[in-house]
């Protein structure tokens, strides 16, 4: 009981060190495959300055981005700072970012799936999924997540960061055709026509409309998700926090 | 009654009613026998505020407050709303509306009556009227404007509407977080401060925006309320009319956005994410906590931050939006905390906002 007090006995002097600054909301994928930063806080969000052009999948976390171009698959930090960058197979990626920094991303056109740890060359995790991968999520730091389609019906298949093999596999529930995003907590995110709903573990749904059909749903940031449409109708996001969930359009930087 | 009574009377009277002040909601005060402009309002109708103050030095009876114009009203604010005559004591006022229930477009005057003292009012009925959802604004917010007309027009006609965000007198502007946000393919959000022309087609109930070059258009433009108090004005030109409308976005307190709790060996980090629309956080205080809700560390640490948000406030980047990270250096077991209380106080309240260890 005694200890307590003492533990916290430097905490006075650290608080004096606090920093302000602006917050950080993640990134943003435009249509036309610039990257930026967001800045603000949800439905009052503000662009910054593109750092990277030519991506075709993206992911950001509060610590991490995961970036896939046309021929290389990037790992940046949370200021979009390039950190590493690896050749890819070209086309696009399902990425994921766990919430301990592994992260991982799954090649859609050679369908290879491989574990990104730091700063270190990926490591191939698989060589093939069965089905069509919509989306992957780290679930904690043993397994990843992978949502499938095979003959258009939905399973949620778990695997081994160790070994790549698959643990298990289980049916969805029924999910439209439209674009899909896996959290690491088994939430899925997916659009259904003019619809984006939210899917928890535990059954409970919710549903937003959306100015359109979403083509692509990505991590936008910390509890932030993305959602693209075809040309003609801005990007919006999607606020993902239990109980707070929202979708509110997102300004793009000017070009 | 003879002359000299006479201008005994006319100099009694001066003396009462110069007693009584009027003044509007904004607190634009009238001087006797000016002109109430109500301004340019829809076929909806309108209601304005106002107060009578007694501001001098003895008791004042009023016994005359009456409007007289067709499609005008007057009604005391008070429940039950006193009866006159009453007194009003001196520095005491008394509230009341006046409202305008037009029965179509066009111009409409009344006579305002405050005992022998009278004043024009007076306002343009219009076809269109400004439409703002949600109808009330407060910062971090979405919402939409429009402009709707309740009489559906005969002709095509063009207009512009006009935005300007006004911060409150000494209050501080330079907010890029609000704005209009411009539909696709722009998507972008323009300054706090512009016009964007508008359509109305024969026989359309509604306005249509042009907003890009190539003449696409929408019926309704998205704006950022920002982080910032203060006041959106709109304002609609059509033909030679115009009309305006306000919405105030009322100074609040902090609002804690996101809080992250992290923990880890010999340290606690915190990041604050939010606004304060007043700029004026002063005080800050971390109450951490354990899993069985025990305050640990004795209490609540504050910190003194106005320094700190003044600078950083002297030329923000969004508003009053900001992230606050903390670090605290812990010589001790650090797993014991479960959750933190953050509590912020600026000029307009306190506020407080609890969250947990981030999951793993």
């Amino acid at each position: 009981m005694t200890r307590i007090p003492a533990v916290f006995c430097l905490c006075v002097a650290a608080a004096a060190q606090a920093q302000i600054g602006v917050p950080r909301a993640g990134c943003i994928l435009d249509r036309t495959g610039s990257l930026g930063p967001v800045y603000g806080v949800p439905a009052i969000l503000m662009p910054g300055t593109a750092v990277a052009s030519g991506v075709i999948s993206a992911a950001c976390s509060g610590q991490l981005a995961l970036v896939k171009t046309g021929s290389a698959l990037e790992v940046r930090d949370s200021q979009l700072r390039l950190l590493a960058r690896w050749p890819a197979p070209p086309g696009p990626a399902r990425l994921a970012i766990g919430a301990n920094g592994a992260a991982a991303a799954y090649f859609v056109e050679t369908r290879e799936l491989v574990a990104i740890e730091g700063a270190l060359a990926p490591r191939s995790l698989r060589n093939a999924l069965p089905g069509a991968v919509l989306a992957i999520a780290i679930a904690g730091t043993q397994y990843l997540d992978a949502v499938v389609s095979i003959g258009g019906a939905a399973q949620l298949v778990r695997i081994s960061l160790a070994s790549g093999a698959i643990e298990r596999a289980a049916a969805l529930a029924e999910i439209a055709g439209g674009p899909v995003m896996l959290l690491p907590d088994g939430t899925l995110v997916y659009g259904d026509g003019a619809n984006i709903a939210i899917l928890r573990p535990g059954g409970a749904e919710r549903r937003f409309a959306l100015p359109a059909p979403a083509v692509s749903i990505y991590a936008m940031g910390n509890q932030l998700a993305g959602i693209a449409f075809a040309a003609g109708t801005g990007p919006v996001a999607l606020r993902l926090e239990p109980g707070r969930e929202r979708v509110f359009r997102v300004p793009e930087a000017a070009e | 009654m003879t002359g000299r009574a006479a201008i005994w009377m006319l100099l009694a009277c001066s003396a009462a009613l110069a007693q009584l002040q009027l003044t509007d909601s904004t607190g634009n005060a009238y001087a006797p026998g000016q002109a109430i402009d109500l301004g340019g309002i829809g076929t909806a109708g309108t209601t304005a505020a106002f107060q009578i103050t007694n501001t001098g030095t003895a008791g004042v009876t009023l016994n005359t407050l009456t409007i007289q114009g067709q499609g005008f009203s007057l009604a005391l604010s008070g429940t039950p709303p006193p009866a006159l005559p009453l007194t009003l004591d001196t520095t005491a006022s008394l509230s009341f509306t006046v409202t305008l229930t037009p029965s179509g477009v066009g111009a409409y005057s009344a006579t305002l009556s405050i005992n022998q003292n009278s004043y024009l009012v007076f306002a343009n009925v219009l076809p269109f009227h400004i439409a703002v959802t949600p109808g009330t604004l407060e910062s971090g917010q979405q919402a939409t404007v429009s402009v709707v007309f309740d009489v559906v027009p005969a002709s095509a006609d063009a207009g512009t509407l006009e935005w300007d965000f006004q911060a409150p007198p000494g209050g501080a502007a330079g907010d890029m977080g609000m704005g209009l946000l411009l539909p696709a393919p722009s998507n972008e959000l323009v300054p706090p401060r512009g016009s964007v022309a508008f359509n109305i087609g024969a026989g359309q109930n509604a306005a249509q925006f042009v907003i890009d070059s190539s003449g696409d258009t929408a019926a309704s433009l998205t704006f950022q309320t920002g982080s910032t108090a203060g006041t959106v004005l709109f304002t609609v030109a059509l033909g030679g009319d115009s009309t305006q409308a306000s919405f105030p976005i009322a100074p609040a307190p902090v609002w804690m956005d996101t809080i992250l709790l992290n923990t880890g060996p010999g340290a606690i980090t915190l990041d604050v994410s939010g606004w304060d629309n007043t700029r004026s956080a002063s005080q800050v205080s971390f109450t951490f906590l354990d899993s069985g809700g025990n305050i640990l560390g004795g209490g609540p640490i504050s910190a003194d931050v106005s320094s700190d948000f003044e600078e950083y406030f002297q030329n923000p980047p969004l508003g009053g939006e900001f992230e606050l990270r903390a670090a605290f250096v812990v010589t001790g077991d650090t797993s014991q905390v479960n959750s933190v209380t953050v509590q912020f106080t600026n000029s307009a309240g306190v506020s407080s906002a609890n969250a947990t260890i981030a999951a793993e």
